[in-house]
């Protein structure tokens, strides 16, 4: 995916003034949260899940090296092979090479943030492969030339009609506007590039070191038909989505589910171990996990481990106020939202990703309802740690930040500024008692006035009140 | 922004607790009735308040920026005037949730991490002492009106309050509370969020606006001046009758200046609501 | 790429400050695999009795699974039949997984057409066994074998599986443990497929509809 994050102002200023996407993101606040509510009402244990799974993953992380090379070894018992890539490019590259050595022409794809990540459809397109989308979402994003804007609702921030419109177009057949039929010719189509397929490729929610298996989780069964028909089939995983048991992946699939979509369960969760077995009549001949690092090693140990627990569940982003205002295409590359603004500096660099640790709150929902109970405040404000060491951002900001640390700093000066400037800016409100615009902080202003100080201060007044003269009695300290 | 492991409220069992009023650098310079409404409500309590001179701000600012060592050097500060208390109280979760992250900026082995462990257990937001800790009455009130209350996010998250705000206000018989859709919601402010990213800050604070004229109310309370001054500036901008009030200034019956600006004051006393301007 | 591979290890490592772990550390965690134990599993994963089998029901159908209670096997060609009258695909083959208990039924009578192979692009109709039923949330679990190739369970645009009572269990973890059991030499089939309702898409604005790639509909015969 390109790389548009340096661009999160001008794109999320279009993306308020977007009514479509507007009308999209409303949908998404009044669905997933209400749902995923509604799931841990029926789950009482649900909080103690959450628990439990950060200790699951933390132990990972700690044994990460063993788990790797544990899941590794039981992949080759099982007839698979195991490749390891540090880079987007490297990945690419090794995906390359099992497609050419089986001579593929097209390729299916289960829905991947990994492989949005690494650009593997570019890549595979540039060595005369052809990817096909198969996730319903991702499909239709791949005929528009369009992008993921969420990570497990791809098409998020598309209507119907444009549904209709791209089939229309790129189908050749006639236009239609029943989602009924919308979606049967999606069917049909994708049918026959499931069959034709010489390679299928899927990521993986999680991968399971016990039995060297890789678990993919949807509800279309895009997945399935990808994993399954090929002659090769091909898994691209992140490094850190190990769980070490199938007790363990009981867990997460629990709390995967629930924290996504509010679903009790998603329709189809399929654990794929090696290529098929003596007898079977379908299954690939070729079974391939690459692990992708790209950066991920580099949080090992690092203040910003706990990024590493991430399930991709999306709670994060479907309760961030800010994500619902602006979409996932504003933070300009793959992972958007709370998560994305985390994790995007790390991949592309905090000189491209500047903004997105910036644009929050720190309302802290995102925490509250995180499945792994990743402190994201918290790793957002990390970066901006960095930025300020690196002189990064925006100079007036840390200049504004660097005076006014300056002055609280210094209490009786910091005093008397406060004695002198609240007259005035009452003064200056007048008798509307606020302010229509400021000199600086124009932001505020800009949308909203700012009521007025009262004009003496608190401080000036209470040691006003509490000077009395020495012969006063134990009122001293009461006024 | 989770919950503070320093915050373990147990009932006061001292005679005239010592309370050092964290004033809040917002309350000092734009709004004084919050801070004298707070001393009021607990020397009401049986508290003993003062103010410690060399206080300015939590230091909040320079963290949320990324500038980690001036953080270091207001805690620091912070620490020393705050020492010597039974309690610490101020009327902002926000603020007080910044104590509560003090321990975090130091070396776990060092004496400034002791400290600020010590301070961060006695540092409370103003209803929350009033409720967990002194088990409060509220004096006979008859301040009448409808509210809504808007729940601050760090004062939610960080500080575990919400029910604390609702159950002094059900001690005023004639007020009624009266719930909007979505209070938990951030209403946009997070410091130099809503000045950076002004577009989206807006948009955050029109759905709050939207929510509280909404909720059909004369009053809208909350207990972070912050959230308040958005709250209100927005509201006032868009020309809505709806008034913005600290719920300290509520609750100790200090309601002589006009709300957050307002150029009136409104008559909340009367038998029927009254939103005749007076004079 | 086992230069990757060494370097993605050594900066693991290089992160958690240590080397690669001890023998005995190894072991420990090596056990532990070998021997998993179960984590906190919610109560809907432990019920017993009938309400195992009740809450498997309820579930199921929820996800909405049909569910057609047989007293016997015996019964499964005529209320196929039945179903494909229904559907208007009684000209359809019906695609059998090459079971002794599916095969040997009497389909001549019910007038059904059978073929023995994997799925096709076209297919109308599937019949399978499966593996277990899971109250907690009314899944279905199956896996490839020689006999019952993993198409089966995708192509067809109705996927018809018999599950016996006995085989409901409480929780995931029973249905893992079964998996295991059933595996020969250690290994666990290539593919192993936890089924719960019908495909799905909520891809287009939102709404929820049945049928995106996999099977339009699941129907489960409870013997």
């Amino acid at each position: 995916m390109d790389i548009n994050s340096p661009d999160f102002i001008a794109r999320s200023k279009s993306a308020l003034n977007d009514a479509n996407l507007q009308t999209a993101l409303q949908n998404l606040k009044a669905g997933f949260p209400s749902k995923r509510r509604k799931a841990m009402e029926r789950m009482p244990e649900f909080d103690a899940m959450r628990d439990q799974a950060v200790v699951i993953k933390d132990k990972v992380i700690e044994n990460l090296d063993f788990y790797l090379e544990t899941f590794e070894n039981k992949v080759h018992a099982s007839g698979g092979h195991v490749h390891w890539a540090q880079t987007s490019d490297e990945a690419c590259q090794t995906i390359v090479d099992i497609c050419r050595s089986v001579n593929a022409k097209t390729v299916t794809k289960g829905k991947s943030m990994v492989t949005e990540e690494i650009n593997l459809n570019e890549f595979l397109e540039k060595h005369n492969i052809t990817p096909i989308e198969t996730d319903l979402g991702e499909y239709i994003l791949q005929l528009r030339g369009d992008h993921p804007s969420h990570i497990i609702a791809p098409a998020i921030h598309l209507n119907l009609p444009q549904v209709s419109d791209i089939f229309a177009e790129k189908h050749n057949l006639p236009r239609k506007e029943d989602p009924a039929e919308l979606m049967q010719e999606a069917r049909d189509i994708m049918r026959d590039h499931f069959i034709a397929a010489d390679v299928g490729i899927t990521g993986a929610n999680f991968f399971v070191a016990e039995t060297g298996s890789t678990m993919i989780v949807t509800n279309e069964g895009n997945g399935d038909l990808t994993q399954t028909l090929p002659k090769v089939h091909i898994v691209v995983t992140s490094i850190e989505k190990c769980v070490p048991t199938l007790e363990d992946l009981s867990l997460f699939m629990r709390l995967l589910s629930r924290s996504a979509t509010g679903q009790e369960s998603a329709v189809y969760n399929t654990l794929s171990s090696g290529p098929r077995q003596t007898g079977d009549q379908d299954g690939p001949e070729q079974f391939h996990v690459v692990l992708v690092d790209n950066g991920r090693s580099d949080m090992v140990g690092d203040e910003q481990q706990d990024m590493l627990r991430c399930i991709r569940c999306s709670a994060c982003m479907n309760h961030c106020p800010v994500y619902s205002q602006i979409g996932g295409h504003a933070y300009g590359w793959v992972y958007p939202g709370p998560m994305g603004s985390v994790l995007t500096p790390k991949m592309i660099g905090i000189d491209q990703a500047g903004h997105l640790p910036n644009a929050s709150t720190f309302c802290g929902k995102c925490e509250a309802v995180c499945p792994v109970r990743i402190p994201l405040p918290k790793l957002m404000r990390t970066w901006r740690e960095r930025q300020f060491e690196q002189n990064l951002g925006s100079a007036a900001n840390r200049w504004g930040i660097r005076f006014w640390s300056a002055m609280v700093k210094r209490p009786k000066l910091y005093h008397a500024m406060t004695r002198f400037t609240m007259p005035l800016m009452k003064l200056w409100a007048g008798k509307k008692n606020r302010l229509h615009s400021l000199p600086i902080g124009r932001g505020w202003t800009l949308w909203r006035d700012l009521p007025a100080p009262e004009g003496k201060t608190f401080m000036q007044q209470w040691q006003a009140q509490t000077k009395q003269p020495k012969q006063h009695t134990d009122k001293e300290m009461q006024p | 922004m989770s919950r503070s492991p320093y915050l373990q409220p147990s009932k006061n069992t001292l005679t005239q607790p010592k309370v050092a009023l964290f004033v809040t650098c917002l309350a000092d310079a734009m709004r004084p009735s919050v801070a004298f409404a707070t001393v009021k409500l607990l020397q009401a309590a049986g508290c003993v308040v003062q103010v410690p001179a060399s206080q300015t701000c939590c230091g909040q600012p320079a963290f949320n920026s990324g500038d980690r060592n001036n953080t270091r050097l207001i805690a620091q500060q912070t620490m020393a005037a705050l020492e010597g208390y039974d309690y610490v109280v101020g009327p902002s979760g926000s603020c007080i949730g910044m104590l509560h992250q003090y321990p975090e900026l130091f070396d776990e082995t060092s004496k400034d991490f002791q400290t600020a462990q010590k301070l961060a257990r006695q540092a409370y937001e103003i209803t929350s002492f009033l409720v967990d800790v002194m088990d409060f009455k509220l004096a006979p009130n008859d301040t009448k009106a409808q509210v809504t209350y808007h729940d601050s996010c760090a004062g939610l998250r960080e500080l575990d309050i919400h029910r604390q705000p609702r159950q002094l206000l059900a001690q005023m018989p004639n007020i009624e509370l009266k719930e909007m859709q979505e209070a938990d919601t951030c209403c946009g402010f997070g410091g130099t969020f809503c000045i950076k990213y002004p577009d989206i800050s807006n948009r955050m604070v029109e759905h709050k606006a939207d929510n509280a004229n909404a909720s059909q109310v004369q009053l809208l309370v909350g207990g972070d001046l912050g959230c308040l001054m958005n709250m209100a500036g927005k509201l006032k901008r868009q020309g809505s009758n709806l008034q913005t009030r600290h719920i300290v200034e509520l609750l100790a019956d200090a309601l002589d200046l006009p709300a957050l600006g307002e150029a009136h004051n409104t008559e909340l006393r009367s038998a029927s609501i009254n939103l005749a301007y007076e004079g | 790429m086992s230069q990757a591979r060494q370097q993605i290890l050594a900066r693991i490592r290089s992160g958690l400050k240590r080397g690669p772990l001890s023998p005995h550390q190894q072991t420990t965690l090596q056990q532990q695999l070998e021997s998993p134990k179960r984590t906190l599993q919610p109560a809907r994963a432990k019920v017993t009795g009938q309400a195992t089998i009740d809450d498997f029901k309820a579930m199921a159908l929820e996800s909405a699974a049909e569910l057609i209670q047989l007293d016997s096997l015996d019964q499964l060609p005529a209320q196929l039949a039945a179903l494909m009258q229904q559907a208007n695909i009684s000209q359809q083959p019906l695609v059998l997984a090459d079971e002794s208990n599916l095969r040997s039924l009497n389909w001549a009578s019910a007038g059904i057409n059978t073929e023995l192979r994997v799925a096709q692009n076209g297919d109308a109709i599937s019949l399978t066994n499966s593996l277990c039923g899971v109250a907690e949330t009314g899944t279905l679990v199956l896996h490839s074998s020689p006999n019952s190739p993993t198409s089966l369970n995708f192509l067809p645009d109705i996927h018809c599986l018999v599950l016996q009572q006995t085989n409901i269990v409480a929780g995931y973890e029973d249905a893992w443990d079964k998996v295991r059991d059933g595996a020969k030499s250690g290994a666990i089939p290539r593919t192993v497929n936890f089924i719960t309702g019908p495909s799905r898409s909520a891809d287009l604005e939102q709404t929820l509809r049945m049928g995106a790639h996999g099977p339009k509909r699941l129907v489960v015969f409870l013997l």
